[in-house]
């Protein structure tokens, strides 16, 4: 019986032939990912009774740390915690710690780290993202991260695997964040509890790299567990830029499902027939057309984030803003997601549309889509591409967080109200 | 933690897609070092957008009950040993999301993925959980209902009090690999 991406990914981590969903595996770990939270996996240990803290690092070639989430602290404690990563850094002798290179960790970590077939963990909820690479990415929780670090193994559930397959052509207006909504409002934010979504279909084909990585990313918003593509030539174009490990990424090994392997739902999105998405507060389940909310006054716009900081996402909003003004009673904000998407940006001009429009263009990082910066007052609405729209996420638990693709977003920015993008877009 | 085969507490019961942003907000941990006094910060500031001063209402051994993907959103395991600070013994919803279930494993607290506890119990009302014959029961009403056993994988890291706890149990064994 055949199996899919997950089920061979996790049956060659287990050192076994064939696996089945339900069935408890002890995997082999390819790599580890931390940000901050390797702070709080050293004190993990600390506050459990183990002096002095992880005995050893199962594999310092396979270890990253990258402090991205408060790069550059915004207080005394975020910055204390910082001195603290460096003292571990050289406690630990770590090999990749990066410390003034901010941006935020998945786009990193797909730019230098992880590869195809892998069986990576990170200390952040989204590392389904990287599922795009077809690395089998998913997040811990950091006494699991202390465990898997010292032993370099850790328990799994092999999940099922639900197929979504896209096909049609889109309006030019739709993005993959539009799926990724759509199918939160059709299934709710449990759709894939512990499952693994593979992604697939002439639509996945005809996807450049970063659409994906807003659909992986978003794995997790829908309950997922990892968020799987194919490894196609896309994929191996997005990885040959990668100027890091060149050795590893030499030694990878792409995992494509068999033809026969079994599916637990599939599910069929036809494009063509899509509508812009927006989620109102206060979850990724609040779904509606974006025509039913056009209207809705917006005092801050976003674009930004894991799922859309990338440079498509920054160029969309390019297309929009170019020659014409945002509105004035509404704030734009742009982070793009690391230094080679700002270098892009920048070297192709798109930086001097945004800030002649009146965008605000901030370094790259995670801190306003976690509520670190431009956070809302009460009663503010704000209309963001970035992934989550919980209740006091962004800043007051009085504010009213929407979610949108960036286009939308934009389109929305210049009308101080919540616009359909279908028209303006060509 | 609750490592008795019974456990019986006064429900405190939500709704669906409580988040760890409700559960823990992110200003009370972005900022915090995991000291007591970051616990001490999330204590006071757990569920403050749905129900402000929890912390003052619930007593030890109280059960929460919620509806279907708890926990869901980021991966902060502050979240989880606020549940612990608060007093909570378990934690039983229609579906617990993927990451907030695991963490629960790992610092040994007990997490029910129960559906149709929505209808079984209501709030105030005083639940037993007995974890030897796999049985909910409702006190007040004098109901019952089955739950699902853990599997054994997860009942050891849960009876040794946390994945950590297992490690410590190698590490005393002589099994780690030296750095």
């Amino acid at each position: 019986m055949g199996m899919t991406i997950i089920e061979k990914i996790m049956a060659r981590a287990s050192g076994q032939s064939h696996v089945v969903p339900g069935q408890f595996i002890d995997a082999k770990l390819d790599r580890i990912i931390a940000h901050e939270e390797f702070y709080r996996i050293h004190t993990a240990a600390v506050m459990n009774g183990i002096e002095g803290g992880l005995p050893r690092i199962f594999d310092r070639d396979r270890f990253h740390v990258v402090l991205e989430h408060f790069q550059p602290a915004i207080d005394e404690v975020q910055a204390l915690r910082a001195v603290k990563m460096r003292e571990l850094a050289d406690r630990y002798r770590l090999r990749h710690f990066r410390d003034a290179l901010p941006g935020v960790l998945h786009r990193i970590v797909m730019e230098d780290y992880v590869l195809p077939g892998e069986l990576a963990l990170g200390s952040d909820s989204h590392s389904c993202a990287w599922g795009a690479l077809n690395c089998a990415g998913t997040g811990m929780g950091e006494h699991e991260l202390a465990f898997a670090l010292v032993f370099g193994n850790l328990w799994f559930k092999v999940p099922e695997t639900i197929k979504v397959v896209l096909d049609g052509q889109p309006d030019p207006a739709i993005s993959s964040k539009d799926v990724a909504l759509w199918l939160g409002g059709r299934y709710g934010t449990a759709f894939a509890l512990y499952k693994s979504i593979e992604f697939t279909g002439p639509g996945v084909a005809a996807m450049s790299m970063e659409q994906r990585f807003a659909l992986s990313a978003h794995a997790v918003e829908l309950g997922g567990k990892f968020g799987l593509f194919d490894y196609d030539d896309k994929t191996a174009a997005f990885l040959a830029k990668r100027k890091t490990l060149r050795d590893q990424l030499e030694a990878a090994t792409p995992v494509a499902a068999d033809p026969d392997a079994t599916y637990c739902q599939e599910v069929r999105i036809d494009l063509s027939t899509l509508e812009p998405q927006v989620a109102k507060p206060h979850t990724f389940e609040n779904v509606v057309p974006v025509s039913s909310v056009v209207g809705t006054r917006i005092n801050q716009a976003v674009v930004g984030s894991c799922a859309n900081g990338h440079v498509e996402d920054i160029e969309a909003v390019a297309r929009v803003v170019k020659g014409r003004k945002v509105h004035p009673r509404t704030r734009f904000l742009v982070q793009p997601a690391s230094w080679a998407v700002w270098r892009e940006c920048a070297s192709r001009g798109l930086f001097d549309v945004l800030i002649d429009a009146g965008v605000q263009v901030l370094s790259p990082g995670c801190h306003v889509c976690l509520g670190m910066q431009g956070r809302l007052a009460d009663g503010e609405v704000c209309l963001t591409s970035t992934t989550r729209n919980h209740r006091g996420r962004m800043g007051s638990g009085e504010a009213q967080v929407y979610l949108a693709s960036p286009t939308t977003v934009a389109v929305s920015a210049l009308a101080g109200v919540i616009e359909d993008p279908r028209g303006v877009v060509q | 933690m609750g490592k008795a085969s019974i456990l019986t507490g006064r429900v405190w019961k939500f709704g669906d897609n409580i988040d760890t942003d409700i559960i823990a907000p992110a200003d009370t941990i972005s900022f915090g070092l995991g000291d007591a006094a970051e616990q001490r910060q999330v204590l006071q500031n757990a569920f403050r957008a749905v129900r402000p001063n929890f912390h003052e209402l619930v007593r030890p051994g109280d059960i929460l009950v919620a509806g279907r993907n708890f926990g869901l959103g980021s991966h902060r395991e502050p979240a989880n040993k606020a549940l612990v600070s608060l007093g909570f013994s378990a934690v039983v919803a229609e579906s617990i999301a993927r990451l907030f279930f695991r963490n629960s494993v790992a610092i040994g607290f007990h997490a029910f993925q129960v559906p149709g506890i929505g209808a079984f119990v209501d709030e105030g009302e005083r639940l037993e959980i007995n974890l030897d014959a796999w049985r909910l029961r409702n006190l007040d009403r004098g109901t019952e209902m089955a739950i699902e056993p853990y599997s054994e994988l997860i009942k050891n890291i849960i009876d040794a009090g946390g994945i950590i706890e297992v490690m410590k149990q190698r590490i005393a064994a002589g099994v780690v690999p030296a750095d």
